[in-house]
């Protein structure tokens, strides 16, 4: 069951190029800023929108074409969105049972293949409720349920634990890595959350106005970002400029020297806010990277606190709150900003 | 206003309650009138007397009959308007509500002239198969369902509209093909809709005095409907008018008032 | 008086100071005098033409004739509709006005109208007497009316069976479904078939079950014009009205 996609959408907004293979069990995640194609990826591999050019083929079997437009309720692929979508004058186990019944499946064979998928999901007690009556999470996993049960070719899941809290969503998200790993089809989860990424694909896309700009898996993405939307989600420091002999050159002329002295040409460096240390005047010493900005903002970041520096670049700064007093920081300071060359990861463009 | 409401957002400005209170007792006066002359003594045997119960039993008869065609021709129109797109959709719409515009004895002319023994179609109905539609209690059901479907198709429209199309993305993607979805999904979302949809069209049909006196004419047990009869009683027999004019309006109290709100809210979307 | 009080004041104040000009009293906006006749609907022709000639004579005057059925026009005299003379098809709707004291003087005869049968140009049911009213579709007039109730004495001075399809609400109505070609026949009044022209075809009924509706003028009570009230009245009765009414099929009164 494996899926070869590669085909253009127009829309009004953008164009969005995709060219993705994916293999029977494989799970891919698409990442991306607002608006880079990512629901306009998903609802073309539904049916829901026909492509401009190219093609769409699941399992060999061509679903949109330049003459082909199988509709959707003829591609077996199922569908988890953003916001459940449990049809509400239904219960929980008819909503699930749903698919069944679509393909003819009898009546009470559907429901008791549904109750089945409820108790997998964790959800079994509340087959009887309409969704109205269940919370966030509980809907999510019902919707889960309902399109894992119409037994689909292909999974397609609309950032899946949006709708939840940190806990709830930790817990979702590992029950749901174990579902999709047994799924024997191919699945693609569209995510704004990092974590989501990292702990249930096996490779990521990333997406910007309308094109790929990165694949790989969640390690090499995460350590080799390509994009701030990617930096940002990890929680780096992303720059780009020209490399030579070990320092890049940014475009605002603000230069940073990195571990890896052999590099030449366009290049990217990242480091983790971690790593930078502030000083509210010019310090002395061995980092080779100094810059001078003022402070933009101050936000607290789970035990740390997060310092947004205007550099010539824009600094994310990780600081205990303890130095955060002793510098007596705020919006509009003026600091020093250093980080050791050694903690600078650089690699080409 | 409750008190709360007064302590917080003050007392409705007179600007607004004078008007309201006037438009108010303008609707509420004329039906009280009713209720106060009615002959309440008389009641029972003007409304037992062999005319108004034809009227009754016609008007009854005439009235379910034309919702339930509506309903069951006016909910696939609306499917169409709300779900589907295509040229001269707007011209469609705009054909749908024409019926609400149009004076009802203008609607009975034009079904004349199209059904009639020698309307355009009604002709060759009439040549081929002998079918004569004028002054036939079917005829009746025609009027009432040109005037009234319009109420049903708007009300459903809004309806269907109003839950949008994802839920029936939703069923796509679970393998349900247009028809399945119409039926298990759009169709019981937009029930308070249709509910609401067919009663309006239900009171609009029990009302419809033009078109119908002008298309399907006017006979006892055949084609004289409640309004046709209070029409014609009124001139010699005011007594039985009231009484009957007395039902209607409260028939269609109790109906409306039945007609909960949030059935009503539907028809606004 | 703070402003809101003054404006709301203002706002009622002036449907009050439109209602003389609404009600229609005396004059209309070219400063002519107003004089309005309720007419039986078969009068719309000949009362149409008196009109004219009464306008002549009467620059000053406005005539507005408004044409219905007998007893809807005595309804709406009795309740109290502003009107200064009224002409009925039969004695009945004179009478209740008469009942109801509304009249401000006794009633005069001034036609009288007998029935004819009407049919499409074509004929297409072959109708030559009453008796082939029985297999045909034919309407009339609501029995609630003048000339229903005189339809229905006509069909049983002949002993037929024959029953309409359709009982229409004035003989206009009636009029109309035959020269659409909707009835294959109707009764209707001589007047009506004589002015139809050729929209229709005529049957003539035999006189020994015919019926005959007279026809009665009379001034309203309220009238504000009694004299030109009066002077209407003399029209209808003189000679150049009697022969307008003759010309048009009425009989003598």
């Amino acid at each position: 069951m494996s899926l070869d996609a590669h085909f253009v959408v127009r829309r009004p907004a953008h164009t969005t190029t995709v060219d993705l293979d994916a293999g029977p069990g494989e799970i891919v995640g698409l990442i991306g800023p607002n608006g880079a194609g990512k629901s306009t990826t998903l609802r073309a591999l539904a049916g829901l929108l026909a492509v401009d050019s190219g093609e769409i083929a699941l399992d060999g079997r061509l679903l949109s074409g330049s003459d082909v437009h199988v509709p959707t309720h003829e591609r077996g692929v199922g569908f988890v969105f953003q916001d459940h979508l449990l049809f509400p004058h239904l219960t929980a186990l008819d909503n699930v049972a749903f698919g069944g019944r679509s393909r003819g499946t009898p009546r009470a064979e559907s429901r008791s293949r549904a109750a089945e998928w409820l108790t997998r999901l964790g959800v079994g007690g509340l087959a009887n409720r309409k969704p109205r009556e269940l919370s966030g999470g509980q809907a999510q996993r019902v919707a889960i349920a309902r399109a894992l049960a119409s037994e689909p070719r292909m999974l397609l899941l609309d950032e899946p634990t949006a709708s939840l809290d940190a806990s709830g969503a930790m817990t979702l998200r590992t029950q749901l890595r174990e579902h999709l790993r047994a799924f024997a089809g191919v699945s693609i989860v569209v995510t704004h959350t990092a974590l989501d990424a990292m702990v249930m694909t096996d490779r990521i896309i990333v997406l910007d106005a309308g094109d790929i700009v990165q694949i790989g898996t969640p390690t090499q993405v995460a350590a080799r970002p390509r994009t701030q939307h990617v930096a940002a989600l990890v929680g780096l420091n992303l720059v780009r400029g020209a490399a030579r002999a070990g320092a890049i050159t940014l475009p605002s002329g603000m230069t940073i020297v990195s571990s890896n002295g052999q590099l030449t040409g366009p290049a990217f460096a990242t480091f983790s806010p971690a790593t930078v240390s502030l000083y509210t005047s010019r310090p002395q010493g061995s980092p080779r990277n100094v810059w001078e900005g003022r402070v933009t903002s101050v936000a607290p970041h789970g035990d740390a606190v997060r310092v947004q520096v205007e550099s010539q670049a824009r600094l994310l700064v990780d600081i205990t709150p303890a130095a955060l007093a002793a510098l007596g920081l705020r919006s509009g300071s003026l600091v020093w900003a250093t980080v050791k060359a050694t903690e600078v990861t650089a690699y080409p463009a | 206003m409750s008190s709360s409401a007064v302590r917080t957002r003050g007392r409705a400005p007179l600007g607004l309650t004078i008007p309201a209170a006037t438009a108010l007792a303008f609707l509420v006066i004329p039906v009280a009138a009713v209720l106060i002359r009615a002959p309440w003594g008389t009641l029972v045997d003007d409304l037992s007397a062999p005319e108004a119960r034809d009227a009754l039993r016609l008007s009854l008869v005439t009235t379910v009959t034309s919702t339930v065609v509506c309903v069951a021709f006016g909910i696939p129109l609306a499917w169409l308007l709300a779900r589907t797109s295509f040229r001269g959709r707007s011209l469609v719409r705009a054909m749908v509500t024409l019926p609400l515009v149009l004076p009802p004895v203008v609607g009975g002319v034009a079904l004349l002239l199209a059904f009639g023994r020698n309307g355009i179609l009604g002709k060759p109905l009439d040549d081929a198969f002998g079918i004569s539609l004028p002054f036939t209690t079917a005829a009746v059901v025609m009027a009432q369902v040109f005037v009234a479907l319009p109420f049903l198709v708007i009300s459903v429209e809004g309806a269907f509209r109003a839950s949008g199309e994802r839920y029936d993305e939703a069923a796509a993607t679970l393998g349900a093909s247009r028809w399945s979805t119409f039926r298990r999904v759009t169709l019981p979302l937009a029930f308070p809709g249709v509910v609401a949809g067919a009663v309006l069209c239900w009171a609009r049909a029990l009302g419809e005095f033009g078109a119908t006196i002008t298309f399907a004419g006017n006979f006892p047990g055949t084609t004289r409907t409640m309004p046709t009869q209070v029409y014609l009683a009124l001139q010699d027999d005011p007594d039985s008018a009231i009484a009957l004019s007395l039902v209607l309006i409260v028939v269609s109290v109790v109906v409306l008032a039945l007609l909960r709100e949030r059935w009503l809210s539907g028809l606004s979307t | 008086m703070n402003p809101t009080h003054r404006r709301l004041a203002a706002a009622v104040a002036v449907p009050f100071l439109l209602a003389p000009t609404l009600s229609g009293c005396a004059s209309d906006s070219h400063g002519r005098t107003k004089l309005t006749v309720l007419a039986a609907a078969s009068l719309t022709e000949t009362f149409g033409q008196l009109e004219q000639s009464f306008e002549k004579d009467h620059p000053a005057v406005d005539v507005v004739v408004s044409f219905g059925s007998s007893s809807a026009l005595a309804e709406q005299v009795n309740q109290g509709s502003p009107a200064d003379v009224i002409a009925t098809a039969d004695d009945k709707s004179i009478g209740l006005v008469a009942d109801d004291g509304n009249l401000s003087g006794d009633p005069t005869g001034f036609a009288a109208n007998t029935l004819v049968v009407v049919t499409p140009p074509d004929n297409p049911a072959d109708i030559s007497s009453l008796d082939d009213l029985a297999a045909a579709d034919f309407v009339v007039c609501d029995p609630s009316v003048p000339c229903g109730s005189a339809a229905q004495t006509i069909l049983d001075n002949a002993g037929t069976a024959a029953t309409p399809k359709s009982l229409e609400a004035d003989v206009k109505a009636v009029l109309t479904k035959v020269s659409l070609g909707e009835a294959d026949a109707g009764i209707v009044y001589v007047t009506d078939a004589e002015a139809a022209g050729d929209e229709v075809m005529t049957v003539d009924i035999p006189a020994d079950v015919n019926a005959v509706n007279a026809y009665f003028i009379a001034v309203v009570k309220d009238s504000g014009h009694a004299d030109l009230s009066d002077e209407w009245v003399s029209l209808v009765m003189s000679p150049a009205g009697q022969g307008v009414l003759a010309e048009a099929g009425f009989g003598a009164p």
